[in-house]
């Protein structure tokens, strides 16, 4: 019997971790060690904390923790405002930084370092900055570091660190050319064109000062980043798996447009990566963290009924869609095209997966969009005529083994996608394999299959791309438009879709100032994408974050943005 | 008595031989299966064991669903014996609205197919090695021992994870993963063995007599350490298929359309607060499997082979 405990424990232990989400490694000799470095390493992160902790409470402190702690899906990529290319990366920065102008939760723009801007004509933009703005190290913020701030951007390999290399946000202001100062408050920005979306695309520049740069580096500034924003840096983990804020007493207030108009009401902000939902949410049940990132629809029924728990729902800015290579077989084929579109039962989808919390995409772009096309409606689920299609295109079961083929060729492939998007395309796939499509699912990281992508080596692709700024600007030149290296255009083209037309509608909607005008143009451009759909055209679900009722005067924003810059922590 | 059966040529000679071998082999399994009397827990492990394999070998016949194809509208339904649950689907459902008992059915398939398979592997190779190298010595011995050291030096599952990520998930790979470094338990004991036996009378006689070296190690030799490399297998086999499901757990293992169990548990720990059973119900699958081979396995050491000390 003593035998069969030892058995039991040496099992089930193994067993147990496993269920845990704990991968178990080899009962040998070299796991103690490496348990052992997991622990001391487990037992220096805690300390860290304490002390950070310790040291952002001051005695005088309200009862009850006035930190406030956000739970992130997944770790900033960087603290360097021009050098990134993540949501997560800007939620933290616009934390730490401003920019000439900012977004309210319902996609306004407002002022914020700028406290005036005047078109001199189509392409020249006057911008009078805010004067008595300081940069967290106590140096007043003036025109150089505007255009230091932008050149950094739109100039080539600006960034030293680690390699000489352009900044990756230079594309989401690709049309300004230079920036000149007039006087310590003015600067002059030169488009080469008009340029529409200007304001929507500008909140996501954020200002950095020249004399700190300059003096350390970018290598120097990544490690501690000073900006005007309403905290300043503390410190971080590697790889930003924490990063600790602390409130900066001098700051101007912020936005005037957007009150109150004050330094931070908390104290200190910490930023904590939890990539994985379920533990995001007991994190949040445990209050262990204030705010959470990413709620799963399944999970937000549950919690909004949860006492001491708030879940709170923005439109959502990230459209998904599942892309299909329009050059190889066979997806060459507009008609297999179409007929996969109407395979999908988006409404199911909708209903079942997300709760109710998603809208079904009218076409290529979403319909919060201010340019979508109002004639479009989302592809119709109709499983008939989807067959019907194909067997135009010659797939039919001419074998009976309940899968379509075409000369002999059985119809499969594999749906490539990232793990975050599991439950939407194994459902899709599903869907794919009532018709007779043999669907199988891949999962990649994005920075593998997205160089395949480009290269057109993929079949068939499910993700999203977001367009917080509700322009078509920054989302259908990248989708849509032929890829071309080293432009903004065809960036995330991973169908490999390239209509002449279209390229040319969308070179003319990004110069025209005109709005009626630009709707025709982007009407035209979204007809000629729905019809020939290299996309099967998905949904667009709503952004949900919850966190404890402690915090007060807390609003998710449609750009994924948390903004802690005006919430509280109530007892 | 019976009578002396013809053994003029060489046909006739073998067809006696093996007359003989079947029958001592069919009193040691007579002796053995009277033996797991006595170790009931073993018992209790075989029978285990023998179940997860018709499981796997007739699950089309027994499993009540398709288990690729879901349907959404009855999405992590919650297992017949929860409230809201139905005999429809036995252990409920997953996110896709598939049947888990039928998943759980068909995973067995993967689990025992990479066990055995990997096992099988890593057992050829590691005992044509050790035989080798544990019998002739050398630059050989030398070489192969020190690659073994290399191999041992890395934890499995880091090594595998490796490898995985070199080879790219599938079925193939992840047997040549687990083989690749699965031998070498196998190798050290039949080297090791080897060395013993080596200098054993028998071994001796066998050589005065003629034989050759080939026919010494196959012959002799290797018959009398089959027990321990048998008993070995059997325990390596529940590590190999929980270094698979860790490894389907890590997205490196079988590709996500094929259920398995480990990627079964990944799929499913989403959605833990709302649906504990899509994850937990593969995990404990995995956790009988696991420990009625760990039962069997021990039991077999104590039968076969008393004074072998292998750690499971």
């Amino acid at each position: 019997m003593k035998r069969f405990f030892n058995t039991l424990f040496r099992v089930v232990l193994p067993a147990a971790l496993l269920l845990a989400a704990c991968a178990p490694t080899e009962p040998a000799q070299p796991q103690v060690v490496e348990k052992t470095v997991e622990v001391v390493r487990t037992v220096v992160v805690t300390e860290e904390r304490l002390v950070e902790v310790e040291k952002l409470v001051t005695p005088t402190a309200a009862p009850g923790r006035q930190t406030i702690i956000v739970a992130l899906s997944q770790a900033p990529t960087s603290l360097d405002p021009a050098d990134h290319r993540s949501r997560q990366s800007e939620t933290v920065i616009r934390n730490m930084f401003d920019g000439l102008v900012t977004r309210d939760t319902s996609n306004g723009v407002h002022l914020e370092i700028a406290e005036e801007m005047n078109w001199l004509d189509e392409q020249t933009l006057e911008v009078k900055l805010r004067q008595g703005v300081t940069f967290h190290n106590g140096v007043e913020m003036t025109a150089d570091d505007v255009v230091y701030t932008f050149n950094r951007i739109i100039q080539e390999n600006m960034i030293e660190y680690p390699d000489p290399h352009t900044s990756p946000r230079k594309g989401l202001i690709a049309p300004l050319m230079s920036v000149d100062k007039v006087d310590d408050y003015t600067v002059r920005m030169n488009f080469n064109g008009p340029w529409p979306p200007a304001m929507q695309l500008m909140v996501h520049q954020q200002i950095v000062p020249m004399g700190y740069l300059e003096e350390v580096g970018t290598q120097g500034f990544i490690e501690n980043p000073i900006g005007t924003g309403p905290f300043k840096f503390v410190s971080a983990q590697p790889g930003l798996e924490e990063v600790v804020l602390e409130r900066f007493d001098g700051y101007y207030g912020g936005a005037p447009d957007l009150a109150p108009v004050q330094p931070a009401c908390v104290q200190g902000a910490i930023f904590r990566v939890i990539p994985e939902a379920s533990t995001r949410v007991a994190a949040l049940l445990a209050g262990e963290v204030d705010i959470i990132q990413a709620v799963p629809a399944e999970l937000i029924d549950t919690l909004s009924q949860t006492p001491g728990i708030q879940v709170k729902t923005a439109i959502g800015t990230n459209p998904k869609w599942m892309e299909m290579n329009v050059n190889k077989p066979p997806f060459d084929d507009v008609r297999v095209r179409q007929a996969m579109n109407y395979a999908v039962d988006k409404d199911l989808i909708i209903e079942e997966i997300y709760g109710g919390r998603a809208v079904a995409l009218p076409g290529p772009l979403s319909p919060y969009n201010n340019y979508v096309n109002k004639s479009l409606q989302p592809y119709a689920y109709d499983p008939d005529k989807a067959l019907e299609l194909l067997a135009e295109a010659g797939w039919t079961d001419s074998n009976g083994d309940g899968l379509l083929d075409k000369d002999g060729q059985t119809f499969s492939f594999t749906l490539d996608t990232l793990e975050e998007f599991r439950s939407l395309a194994e459902a899709v796939a599903d869907m794919f394999r009532a018709i007779g499509i043999d669907a199988s699912v891949r999962f990649w990281e994005y920075s593998v299959v997205r160089e395949q992508l480009l290269a057109g080596e993929r079949l068939a692709y499910l993700d999203d791309w977001g367009d917080s700024a509700f322009d078509p600007v920054g989302h259908f030149e990248a989708k849509w438009h032929g890829f071309q290296t080293g432009t903004p255009y065809g960036r995330g083209n991973f169908s490999t879709y390239n209509n002449p037309r279209v390229n040319e509608l969308i070179v003319l909607g990004e110069t025209t100032n005109d709005p009626t005008e630009r709707q025709k143009i982007y009407d035209e451009a979204q007809q000629l994408v729905y019809d020939e759909a290299p996309a099967v055209f998905l949904i667009l679900p709503e952004e949900a974050e919850a966190a404890s009722t402690r915090v007060q005067n807390w609003e998710p924003a449609a750009d994924g943005r948390i903004n802690l810059h005006d919430v509280c922590l109530g007892p | 008595m019976e009578a002396t059966p013809e053994l003029e040529t060489f046909w006739q000679r073998s067809a006696y031989l093996w007359r003989i071998r079947l029958r001592v082999w069919r009193h040691n399994f007579t002796e053995f299966l009277g033996e797991l009397r006595n170790h009931p827990m073993a018992l209790l492990g075989g029978l285990v064991i023998i179940l997860f394999f018709i499981m796997a070998l007739f699950a089309e016949q027994i499993a009540p669903h398709d288990p690729v194809r879901g349907n959404l509208r009855v999405r992590l339904d919650p297992p017949s014996w929860i409230e809201g649950g139905s005999w429809e689907y036995p252990m409920g459902t997953d996110a896709q609205g598939r049947d888990l008992l039928t998943r759980i059915i068909y995973g067995s398939r993967i689990s025992l197919l990479v066990g055995v398979l990997s096992v099988g592997a890593s057992v050829l190779v590691g005992v044509f090695l050790g035989a080798l190298a544990g019998y002739y010595r050398g630059w050989f011995d030398t070489l192969v021992s020190r690659f073994a050291d290399l191999l041992l030096a890395f934890p499995f599952l880091i090594f595998a994870i490796g490898m995985m990520a070199f080879l790219g998930p599938g079925f193939t790979n992840l047997i040549l993963a687990l083989t690749f470094k699965g031998w070498v338990e196998f190798y050290r004991l039949v080297r090791g063995e080897m060395l013993s036996e080596k200098t054993q009378e028998y071994v001796e006689a066998a050589r005065v007599a003629g034989l050759s070296h080939p026919a010494i190690i196959l012959k002799e030799i290797l018959p009398n350490i089959i027990q321990s490399v048998f008993v070995l297998g059997t325990l390596r086999m529940g590590h190999m298929i929980i270094m698979e499901a860790s490894l389907s757990f890590l997205g490196l293992g079988i590709p996500p359309s094929i259920p398995a169990w480990g990627s079964m548990v990944a799929a499913g720990r989403d959605y833990m607060l709302v649906a504990w059973w899509v994850a937990s119900l593969p995990g404990i699958a995995i956790l009988v499997l696991v420990l009625a081979i760990n039962l069997f396995g021990e039991g077999l050491r104590d039968i076969l082979d008393p004074r072998l000390k292998v750690d499971v």
